[in-house]
């Protein structure tokens, strides 16, 4: 044999052909070959070259001598920071890519995570593809019992990222097999639940098998790995490739390439708890190779568990009931198992209380029959509920109408009750955007008008009622119906403490959720009780390490005004949820939303956009771009921005909500915050006045009709309308409509504030020669400086005012004293370019102080450094100006 | 190189460094016991580097460009010499019998073969040649070997993929028995 001639044209043939061909089966390589009219040898060595990459290292030398890990797979060095990620150990490689366990380097939250990158070699856009799509399904997963989704990124060489929680435990069935009947059944019914949950959410794992379910040392068990998981769509088309499954874990459908529904769940929960209670798979027992099995998977009849097991005692409680569940959930056809794995739990804890299961082959028409007779009032009001909800929904949750197909199958099937009520309660949810991502509220409220009428027909089945009535009042408030929120939780708060007692977890949940409402409708110290309320309750009952505490401790951080409390409260908070394992991607996004917070009232600016741009990362992997989450976090990232002087970063994202805001059905006070946050930002750039001006105002206007006339955001928001139209000269105006506002701020007692606000008078008052007002407005506004924070914005402007009334009044040396502190804390604070400007204006009055008090050296060389930048920005006080001007030349 | 020139035998001490962990690097999954002195491997890469490049303002870069070439060459002849004992060969630059303990015969046909097919390959990709020479010689990783082209990652990476896969191929089939055409 001789080799052909290798050259320059050669090797480009057999470049392109390679690239092309390697992501493709070999069928469709054959094929593609014979269309690209390539000579035979050529593609005969690009099926060499092919047969080599998919070999491994097949050379001797490259196994000694190039990298430890292996060829192909680059694993990346212990330390590599991925994102904020540093990586600890490889943990493992899959199809995909490989998993690292690693940890936040940030030092902002300490936690274990993994990490899974994409394959470094995956060049294929399938492989990519189908990474991304894992990120998109886990994103709409948080489940105690799902390893959900953290964050996702892209590492420093270009792959696609998932931050996971990290799991470290054991494979299911070998936790299982240490632990008695009930147990067992118990630790199987949180597995049911995870994967109820998914597809409530519309997503098949199609993959359950032990090794995917790890049981941490706490005996919880987690689902690992959605990597070939699908989601359900309009046409349950999906391409599945063959190769991803494990055939001896596969349903019979998959294996016959049929659709794939949550009755392949349901086969793969019933070969689990098969295996959970025998030890052993169904179909392993006799197969000795692949393709037996996969005869035995779609032909033969599973064993019975009882005649699998062999602790005889085992075999006996298992004989009856619990091999009828487990044959039923294993069945050859999708149709004839259970219809969900709501149902399969269902039978698993009717078991477990000594009920009647409903998995008799023979009787199970009849016992469902009889079910229903006896629940006929419940069941036809609750199919009515979901029959008026898919009408609604059918419009504008398309990605839902395969699963509503499926829960009326289950509906017409005649489920029980409870589930039916399960259900319910879900489609609830789902026209709640917080829940079902995309879920588009358009024309849901007159369905909600109705539903709650309905619910309130409800009588005598009060838990019922407590419940859809929360669900209706969380539904109500994320659309922005704050009234009618806060009276259906009320409700169900009521209801819950006559039927449940009031110490009860789920009620004591509806409290935070009605205090969420009271938050944004009366402002935040409407609140501060009920949560510490709350708290307390939860300490005394579940204990601190229930993952109610941590969270119910955040929420009171967040309502928390005294800044050195909210910090120690949000501390506890971040080291009991970190402690617990339990993390969830919406609340890490929420502590670094909170952290930044604290970052920026300590006028940590760059700080806070750092943490807020982290948090608006997660979020947006999270939910949709036009989701009321993503749109706080990237307002706040927006006013941090603004904060640090990236005016045109800040204006864009700014805008952006602002534009999404305008779009929602019950804008509110979404729409609000949006416009004031675009106003607070054009002030600052030259030449924007007039747009501030009208961006004012629209906020104001807004704000007035969104929240209760109380609120401190009415205020805030009329101050700002206050200061931007004295910025325009208009001196007068804008101190009488700061008035209104100061009148407001006082009858909502926040003494603080309006202490403050006071003080914004100052310069209004100088510009209008009323300087012995100005210098009682200064000190009155003194009088709030005690309880801020030792170098925090605010104390840093009370000085500022009270400094101008002084220098006003003749008091320069006072002046001199005041400009001088707030130069230390502006100094102190990030030299961006909005601290820059407030220190470049202290500087230039501090520079007149010094002058008037007869250090003109000094003074001058202070104005000199600072007035012609503030003269070039436009935009400083003018009252400031002026001085500087005539403190340079000595006039 | 315009860097201004450093004293030669600062030099020497870094690139003695430099050298002893890329052999190291070559020989960690060495079968433990007698083999050949990584010392040895430097000292040797060293004078063939010192006798082609003046070492003053030299580069990392430029070095382990450099160092992966004489790498490729020491291992070469190591594997030369350890055919040429089979057959029974003449006087040697290395130790015979720490060659022996370090190189099988079948690893020896396989580096000469690829030796041979690398040159092939230069003459129609000459960056994917740099890529493998890095890589297999001076054991550096798919960053380092970037870093040391001036590429990007994934250009390396995708070189590295398509370059190994041919030679894989060729060397399998020169030890299959092809004959040079």
């Amino acid at each position: 044999m001789t080799r052909p001639d290798l050259n320059q044209t050669r090797w480009e043939l057999l470049e392109r052909l390679y690239w092309e061909s390697l992501e493709r089966s070999p069928q469709e390589r054959a094929e593609y070959f014979a269309a690209s009219g390539a000579a035979p040898d050529v593609v005969d060595e690009v099926n060499a070259m092919l047969s080599a990459s998919e070999a491994g290292s097949a050379m001797r030398v490259e196994r000694r001598f190039v990298s430890d890990e292996g060829p192909l797979l680059e694993g990346l060095a212990p330390g590599t920071l991925v994102g904020p990620y540093r990586l600890t150990e490889l943990v493992g490689r899959g199809g995909m890519g490989e998993v690292y366990r690693a940890r936040r380097a940030d030092g902002e939250l300490d936690l274990e995570v993994a990490v899974k990158l994409l394959r470094a070699d995956a060049r294929s856009d399938t492989l990519a593809r189908r990474f991304i799509a894992e990120r998109a399904l886990l994103a709409r997963l948080s489940h105690p019992n799902i390893a959900s989704i953290l964050d996702a990124g892209t590492s420093p060489d270009g792959r696609p990222y998932l931050v996971l929680r990290y799991v470290d435990g054991e494979p299911v069935t070998q936790y299982a097999a240490r632990l008695d009947l009930t147990a067992r059944l118990r630790l199987f019914l949180k597995v049911a639940d995870a994967v109820q949950f998914a597809h409530t959410n519309l997503i098949i794992h199609r993959d359950l098998k032990p090794s995917n379910i790890l049981v941490t040392n706490t005996g919880e068990p987690i689902l690992l790995d959605f990597g070939i998981a699908k989601l359900m769509d309009d046409t349950g088309e999906t391409v599945e490739s063959e190769r991803l499954l494990t055939p001896s874990h596969a349903a019979p459908e998959q294996l016959r390439g049929e659709p794939v529904t949550t009755a392949t769940d349901v086969y793969g929960l019933g070969a689990l708890l098969f295996e959970i209670l025998a030890g052993t798979h169904p179909f392993a027992t006799r197969t000795r190779s692949r393709s037996e099995m996969e005869r035995d998977i779609l032909d033969a009849p599973a064993p019975l568990t009882s005649a699998v097991a062999t602790d005889g005692a085992m075999r006996a409680r298992l004989r009856g009931d619990l091999d009828g569940i487990v044959q039923m959930a294993l069945r050859k056809e999708p149709a004839r198992r259970y219809s969900t794995a709501g149902q399969l739990a269902g039978d698993v804890q009717r078991y477990l209380a000594g009920l009647p299961v409903l998995a008799r082959p023979d009787r199970w028409s009849y016992r469902a029959g009889r079910f229903v007779k006896r629940n006929r009032v419940a069941v036809t009001a609750a199919i009515t509920l979901v029959l008026a909800m898919g009408v609604v929904l059918s419009r504008e949750v398309v990605q839902s109408r395969r699963l509503l197909a499926e829960r009326d199958r289950a509906v017409a099937e005649r489920e029980a009750g409870e589930d039916v009520l399960a259900f319910v309660t879900d489609l609830f949810e789902q026209s709640d955007p917080r829940v079902v991502p995309g879920a588009d509220t358009l024309r849901v409220g007159p369905f909600l008008t109705r539903a709650e009428a309905r619910v309130a027909e409800l009588k005598d089945q009060s838990e019922r009622q407590m419940r859809l009535y929360r669900s209706l009042g969380n539904v109500r408030f994320s659309r922005g119906d704050y009234a009618v929120a806060e009276s259906l939780l009320t409700l169900s708060v009521e209801l819950g403490q006559k039927a449940l007692g009031a110490e009860h977890l789920e009620v004591l949940r509806t409290r935070q959720n009605l205090a969420d409402v009271r938050v944004d409708r009366h402002g935040p110290n409407a609140a501060t009780a009920e949560r510490d309320s709350v708290l307390r309750v939860l300490l005394r009952t579940v204990g601190r390490d229930h993952p109610d505490v941590s969270n119910a401790y955040a929420r009171l951080s967040a309502v928390t005004t005294d800044a050195d409390r909210a910090r120690a409260l949000l501390d506890t908070s971040i080291a009991l949820q970190a402690r617990s394992g339990r993390v969830d991607s919406v609340e890490i996004a929420s502590m670094l939303d909170a952290r930044a917070r604290e970052h920026g009232t300590r006028a940590q600016p760059v700080q806070a956009a750092a943490l807020e741009e982290a948090a608006l990362r997660i979020v947006a992997t999270r939910f949709p771009a036009q989701h009321a989450t993503v749109l706080t976090v990237k307002g706040n990232l927006a006013t941090w921005l603004n904060a640090a002087g990236q005016w045109e970063r800040a204006l864009s994202l700014a805008r952006e909500v602002l534009d999404a805001a305008t779009h929602l059905t019950t804008p509110g006070h979404a729409l609000a915050l949006a416009y004031e946050r675009v106003a607070l930002i054009v002030v600052n750039m030259p030449g924007r006045l007039a747009l501030a001006d009208s961006m004012s105002r629209a906020a104001l206007r807004t704000m007035r009709g969104a929240v209760a006339p109380e609120h401190p955001l009415i205020s805030s928001s009329m101050r700002n309308v206050a200061i931007i139209v004295a910025h325009q000269g208009r001196n007068a105006d804008g101190l009488a409509l700061l008035d209104s506002a100061i009148a407001r701020a006082r009858v909502s007692g926040d003494t603080s504030f309006w202490r403050y606000m006071t003080g914004q008078r100052v310069p209004m008052l100088i510009a209008l020669g009323r300087n012995d007002e100005a210098v009682r407005s200064a000190s009155f506004a003194r009088e709030a400086r005690a309880g801020l924070a030792q170098g925090s914005d605010r104390m840093a402007l009370i000085d500022w005012h009270s400094g101008m009334a002084a220098m006003a009044s003749g008091g320069a040396d006072e002046a001199t004293r005041l400009f001088s502190q707030v130069i230390e804390v502006d100094s102190r604070a990030e030299r961006m370019t909005l601290s820059w400007w407030r220190l470049m204006m202290a500087r230039c009055a501090l520079g007149a102080a010094l002058t008037q008090s007869g250090r003109v050296i000094e003074g001058r060389a202070q104005v000199e450094a600072s007035c012609p930048a503030l003269e070039l920005w436009g935009r400083a006080d003018s009252t400031v100006v002026a001085w500087g001007r005539r403190a340079g030349t000595g006039r | 190189m315009s860097q201004s020139p450093r004293p030669a035998d600062e030099w020497v001490v870094t690139l003695y460094d430099d050298l002893r962990t890329l052999a190291h690097a070559h020989l960690r999954r060495e079968r433990t016991g007698h083999t050949l002195s990584t010392t040895g491997l430097v000292n040797e890469a060293y004078l063939r580097l010192a006798q082609q490049h003046s070492l003053d303002g030299l580069g990392r870069a430029e070095f382990f460009s450099a160092a992966s070439a004489t790498m490729r060459r020491v291992l070469v002849d190591c594997a030369r010499t350890r055919l040429r004992a089979k057959r029974g060969g003449g006087a040697e630059s290395v130790p015979l019998e720490d060659v022996e303990a370090f190189l099988s015969v079948e690893e020896a046909e396989e580096f000469v073969a690829l030796d041979e097919a690398l040159e092939r390959l230069r003459m129609v990709n000459p960056r994917g040649a740099e890529v493998v020479q890095c890589r297999f010689f001076a054991g550096l990783t798919l960053e380092d070997t970037a870093a040391a082209l001036g590429v990007s990652a994934k250009t390396v990476q995708r070189d590295w993929l398509i370059a190994r896969a041919w030679l894989t191929k060729e060397v399998a089939g020169d030890l299959a028995g092809f004959s040079d055409a």
